[in-house]
């Protein structure tokens, strides 16, 4: 099984960068979608399902945080898991995202296992990348 | 200018080497000389209502070309100044947050957006500063940051 991905950063190094690492992860990309900010993926989210998201926080014209704002409040996008990616570690902030409905947290720099292993938490699949096991296990998770 | 505490300094390396072996696919080697050829870079600010301060990331031009190279796959290979000027910015980006996280995870840091630094100055200022001079395979770097305590 493959996933789509949608990766939201305003720098196109830094999408590169995830991009590079998840594919190194093992983790089964079927389509890679890239946006530059919030509003970009919105926009391509609104002609693409996509089953998970990875996306910075500080961006121009609409930042992480709006964007999980906007997803939350639509019937369809508010499922699909959003997984912050940034170079803001403090605990203060993850709760926010938290709070905000984020489904995961990685803090820049991270191993390619760091992201496999988020990927599959939030899908509920198991390392395969079939439906099954990791659902009910939360080890590692940063909430 | 007050020497930075050796605490700090094991902090800061490894927040630096972090960022380029993980994220940057580069490995650094610390060197005690200072060096020169530095061509390019990136500088940040950072505040909290107790420390402010600026870290710059100085490098040669082959070290950003290279690094550019790995972050992005060109087919061909090359890469265009905006393409460097990116990943210079990104990685000073995530070195300071990675060393500002690892100072105090309960602390929240304001950072400004990264400079690009086409000529860039070999100093910063600061009650406490750092240089950190590296090799690599492909060129040298330098780690600068200036702090001081909010008054």
């Amino acid at each position: 099984m493959s996933f789509n991905v949608l990766i939201v950063d305003d720098s196109a190094a830094m999408r590169s960068v995830i991009k590079k690492i998840v594919a190194l992860s093992g983790f089964k990309m079927d389509r890679c979608l890239e946006a530059g900010n919030g509003k970009e993926a919105l926009e391509i989210l609104s002609h693409t399902w996509v089953d998970v998201i990875l996306s910075d926080l500080n961006m121009p014209e609409m930042g992480g945080m709006e964007m999980l704002a906007e997803l939350k409040r639509d019937k369809m996008l508010k499922e699909i898991p959003v997984i912050i990616v940034t170079t803001e570690g403090s605990e203060d902030r993850k709760h926010m995202v938290c709070t905000m409905g984020a489904s995961g947290f990685i803090r820049k720099p991270f191993l390619p296992e760091e992201v496999r292993k988020i990927l599959c938490q939030v899908l509920g699949v198991n390392d395969e990348g079939s439906y099954g096991e990791e659902q009910s296990d939360n080890a590692g998770s940063d909430f | 200018m007050r020497e930075a505490t050796e605490k700090n300094r094991v902090i800061m390396l490894e927040a630096i080497f972090e960022v380029f072996e993980k994220m940057l696919f580069i490995f650094l080697e610390p060197s005690t000389e200072k060096i020169s050829g530095l061509d390019l870079g990136a500088s940040i600010s950072f505040q909290d209502d107790k420390l402010q301060g600026e870290m710059r990331l100085l490098f040669s031009t082959d070290l950003a070309v290279h690094m550019a190279q790995n972050i992005l796959n060109p087919e061909d290979g090359r890469v265009t100044e905006e393409q460097i000027e990116d990943c210079v910015k990104e990685a000073v980006n995530m070195v300071c947050g990675n060393y500002l996280s690892k100072l105090d995870p309960r602390r929240v840091f304001d950072l400004a957006i990264p400079v690009f630094l086409k000529k860039p100055g070999k100093t910063v200022s600061g009650d406490q500063a750092f240089r950190l001079d590296f090799a690599s395979d492909d060129g040298p770097l330098c780690f600068m940051m200036g702090s001081s305590v909010r008054r």
